[in-house]
């Protein structure tokens, strides 16, 4: 009862922070020199073309007349029509939400289950040659930017060995799956067409790892670093003064308090995950929404650069808030409250 | 006479306290790693013009002959597709990516430290409220996605990347030192200030600001090279320097589109950047365990 109560609190509370995002960003495109109505129609259009756009989108009105008019039809589903595409900037995200979301998806589980790897191994054997090796490993996770580590991945596995895929979600020979998630590999799953399957795996291997090395070494680190600490704790020598064995020590008393503080920063994580996507899709090509939210940031098409900011923000809001769950199930002497963070 | 003894007690001590904080560093020979690696690369990046050997490189040069040659003792990494030295241009770029780290922290940490100042000890008053809810809309974005956002806004250039970083960046300082401000804020020592009749101005910077001062530096420290990573990844997509500035994100993913073939383009430009982070990060970690503050 206590959760749902706040998880109703922070959804709430979350709208006045989108509320209050948008508003910034309107401040923002207002303050900066330049016509965006110009900037879409580009340099040779007639003057009266780029008048009646500027009606359009309200240009001429006083600032807080244009917000209104966009957050009236935000209500309704409508965010305004994309000036790349030329079609309703919700319509766009429909179609590239979903290739984002299986990337995000598939790169966070393996974040996950390597970060949880690589840390609990280092902890564990702390000082000896493994954990070296693995803190050599996240040391270079964190340092090197993730289209570093694309351009590595690629330069091996795509040219060196010639094993893995480099653009898109599927080799072009094959059609896709009929829609049923939008997922590519569950839709592949369920009509048992394994060769779509395989191949999908493939083409996400690359921009997955890619994206979740930084973070991944993150997570690892405090995985490990919590490990030691709790190592050393009382409880831990009383148990093997027993005569407990090892692994039962590990597994059934140690994992649980260890893996706390690295759950609890797994919303950092996805966000530095959410932004490295920018990078990522648009180097391995893939058809997502992060790459359209690129583009069309070079592009600079408004619209869509607030729309796919604002989805991205609800994502890391609810992401935010299962993490909290999370953490409050593992450790009931956490509180949960409004104030997120360490 | 007296005062020159008093003088000289104070400097002896301040002495110790350095050299304490020396010892503490210097435990780890990574720290050590670090500082020398970021005094090697300051030292590159400052005299890049006396170190490059084709200084030219760094400009709108075009040398068709030279054009896309591997590595030799000639171009230690090669030339690009117009024949520019790759060992130059990173020298020059290492110069864009130190500039951007001290920029960002300059704008972005004392707008940062003031919000969160105001924020901790007007705490309950509509000050406080307003800046912590703009600091929360500043946090409920991805950073790199805020900047990108921002950058995307304004003209591409260095400048407008360096401002789109800090303007992503200020608010975790605001939410670290607001931490801080509120635990210290009941303290007798303040109480006994106000009580005094010492002005807002000098409990804020002379009372409460010392307070903060460690998780500051650590956050500082820790941050050089996520800024640089972050700047990195914004000249990466085209919104940070614009050609024929050598900058290593640029140079990157200008490289990116001739792998695998001229690989020697992408490559040492990317090593570079990992090189200088790694330095940063090295640095950044010493000085936290030197502080021995936890957080951040």
């Amino acid at each position: 009862m206590e959760i749902i109560k706040f998880i109703i609190k922070r959804l709430f509370y979350s709208i006045f922070v989108l509320i209050g995002f948008s508003m910034l960003i309107f401040l923002f495109i207002r303050c900066i020199p330049g016509d965006p109505a110009r900037l879409a129609l580009g340099e040779n259009a007639p003057e009266w073309v780029v008048e009646r756009l500027r009606e359009e989108m309200h240009l001429n009105d006083p600032i807080y007349k244009q917000y209104y008019y966009w957050i009236k039809g935000a209500m309704k589903g409508d965010l305004g029509i994309s000036l790349t595409t030329q079609r309703s900037v919700m319509e766009d995200i429909r179609q590239f939400f979903l290739a984002s979301l299986e990337l995000t998806l598939y790169s966070g589980i393996l974040m996950a289950i390597l970060a949880t790897l690589f840390g609990t191994m280092s902890g564990w054997y702390n000082n000896t040659w493994i954990d070296n090796v693995f803190r050599i490993i996240a040391y270079f996770g964190i340092v090197t930017p993730s289209f570093v580590f694309a351009i590595f991945f690629v330069l091996i596995f795509s040219y060196f060995f010639e094993i893995l895929p480099t653009i898109g979600r599927l080799s072009s020979g094959l059609t896709p799956p009929p829609y049923i998630t939008g997922l590519i590999t569950v839709d592949a799953l369920i009509t048992g067409n394994y060769a779509v399957l395989i191949d999908a795996i493939k083409h996400l291997i690359l921009p997955a790892s890619s994206l979740m090395m930084g973070p991944m070494a993150q997570m690892a680190r405090i995985v490990r670093s919590s490990m030691v600490d709790n190592l050393q704790k009382d409880y831990i020598m009383a148990e093997r003064s027993y005569g407990i064995p090892e692994r039962v020590i590990m597994f059934k008393y140690l994992l649980k308090p260890s893996f706390i503080p690295g759950v609890s920063i797994a919303g950092l994580s996805l966000a530095i995950l959410i932004g490295n996507s920018f990078l990522i899709e648009l180097v391995f090509n893939w058809p997502g929404l992060s790459r359209y939210g690129m583009n069309a940031m070079l592009r600079k098409d408004l619209n869509s650069v607030i729309a796919v900011t604002i989805v991205y923000s609800l994502l890391f809001i609810i992401i935010n808030i299962i993490v909290d769950v999370i953490v409050n199930g593992l450790d009931p002497r956490i509180e949960l409250g409004l104030a997120r963070g360490k | 006479m007296k005062n020159n003894n008093i003088n000289f007690e104070k400097i002896s001590s301040q002495r110790n306290r350095l050299g304490r904080y020396w010892y503490k560093y210097s435990r780890n020979p990574l720290s050590i790693l670090g500082v020398i690696t970021i005094f090697i690369i300051t030292f590159m990046a400052v005299s890049a013009y006396y170190l490059s050997p084709y200084p030219e490189s760094a400009g709108n040069y075009i040398n068709f002959t030279e054009a896309s040659q591997p590595p030799s003792f000639v171009h230690f990494c090669g030339t690009d597709v117009f024949g520019r030295d790759i060992f130059s241009r990173i020298l020059f770029g290492l110069r864009l990516s130190l500039l951007m780290a001290i920029v960002v922290l300059s704008l972005s940490v004392p707008v940062g430290v003031f919000a969160g100042l105001v924020a901790g000890y007007f705490r309950g008053k509509w000050i406080s409220l307003l800046i912590m809810r703009i600091v929360d809309i500043f946090i409920a974005v991805p950073t790199l996605l805020m900047a990108l956002v921002v950058c995307s806004i304004l003209t591409p250039d260095v400048f407008n990347a360096m401002m789109a970083v800090s303007i992503a960046w200020w608010a975790w300082y605001a939410r670290i030192v607001y931490g801080v401000v509120s635990s210290v804020r009941g303290e007798f020592y303040i109480q006994a200030a106000e009580v005094s009749g010492a002005s807002t101005g000098h409990i804020l910077f002379k009372e409460i600001l010392p307070n903060c001062l460690s998780s500051i530096f650590t956050k500082m420290s820790l941050d050089v090279g996520s800024v640089i990573l972050i700047g990195s990844s914004l000249s990466f997509v085209g919104l940070g320097a614009q050609p024929p500035t050598p900058d290593l994100g640029t140079m990157v993913a200008d490289g990116a589109k001739l792998l695998p073939n001229q690989w020697w383009i992408a490559i040492f430009p990317a090593c570079a950047i990992v090189i200088i982070v790694l330095g940063f990060n090295l640095m950044g970690d010493g000085i936290r365990d030197m502080l021995g503050s936890e957080e951040a």
